[in-house]
């Protein structure tokens, strides 16, 4: 079976100093879950199923982390998801 | 809006000539309230550039755009701060702002050509009583979903909507208040999103089977 490249790289143990940043997603409540869902699945190519998980974590929480990497990707990621009308922020993760 | 007919390539909605006047409007206004946001910009720097403080020619001249969060509540949601920090938020927004808010202006002009009707072979003249049947396939639904959703948060901003609990009072009120009506629009706007959405991972399926 082939496995997607999201799964693949899910699988990869990466420790938090390799990724010291973060695209941080808040909740509104004006998006549509399925939109915000769409979002996850189109810009950063998760699967139905992980962008469905991250938007219930953004629905329940208030925020979900959706990206964690280089300032520079988290930055890009950002203005993404501006592009969307999301609203998300730039962390450095703890 | 009704559905016309879809397959694996695209999707065709049919808007009746009300619904398109409703959608040409809001997209109106919505690039109207962006304009207002490039023209501040372009004042400043024009300040800047009468003080002497700034050429032309200056690289930061075409770079640097404004820093601080908009104080209208639409645009401000729309361009929103992507840090907390204030300062670091300045410096990002300068840099992307003006891209930000190309690409926004680049979704709403795809909506908007698409929502042209057809000319009067005889005056040259739009008939304005004829329904339109939109295309939307794989090229075209990002800006259609990203243009419908920026006039959707630009509507809540107006409304004052900031939360959940803000929507539940809102659909409670009266049916006459100028306000409900608004908030009808954007459940209609809704309506269409989720039916683009809908058909988005047909509109995948040839690529899959690639």
């Amino acid at each position: 079976m082939q496995l997607s490249v999201q799964e693949q790289t899910k699988t990869v143990p990466v420790s938090l100093t390799d990724k010291p940043w973060q695209t941080v997603v808040w909740d509104d409540p004006v998006n549509l879950m399925s939109y915000v869902t769409y979002v996850f699945c189109a810009h950063f190519g998760y699967s139905q199923e992980h962008s469905h998980a991250l938007m219930m974590q953004v629905h329940n929480n208030g925020n979900a982390v959706v990206a964690e990497g280089s300032r520079e990707v988290m930055e890009m990621h950002a203005e993404a998801m501006h592009g969307y009308g999301l609203w998300a922020t730039v962390r450095k993760s703890d | 809006m009704r559905i016309e007919s879809y397959s694996n390539k695209d999707l065709l909605l049919s808007f009746s000539p009300h619904e398109v006047a409703i959608l040409r409007q809001l997209s109106d206004s919505l690039v109207a309230l962006l304009a207002t946001r490039k023209s501040q910009k372009t004042s400043a720097q024009a300040d800047d550039m009468q003080a002497g403080g700034m050429h032309p020619n200056d690289a930061e001249y075409f770079s640097s755009g404004p820093r601080d969060l908009p104080a209208d509540a639409a645009l401000a949601r729309l361009l929103p701060n992507a840090y907390e920090d204030e300062e670091e938020s300045s410096d990002f927004r300068s840099i992307t702002e003006g891209s930000l808010i190309s690409q926004k202006l680049n979704d709403i002009n795809i909506l908007q050509e698409a929502l042209q009707h057809k000319l009067a072979p005889t005056t040259g003249e739009e008939i304005f009583e004829t329904d339109i049947e939109v295309c939307i396939n794989r090229d075209t639904l990002p800006h259609w979903v990203r243009s419908l959703t920026a006039i959707r948060l630009t509507l809540a901003a107006r409304l004052g909507i900031e939360s959940e609990a803000d929507v539940t009072k809102l659909r409670e009120a009266n049916e006459t208040n100028e306000n409900y009506s608004s908030l009808s629009v954007s459940d209609w706007l809704a309506g269409i999103i989720e039916t683009i959405l809908h058909f988005q991972p047909h509109l995948d399926a040839e690529e899959n089977h690639a």
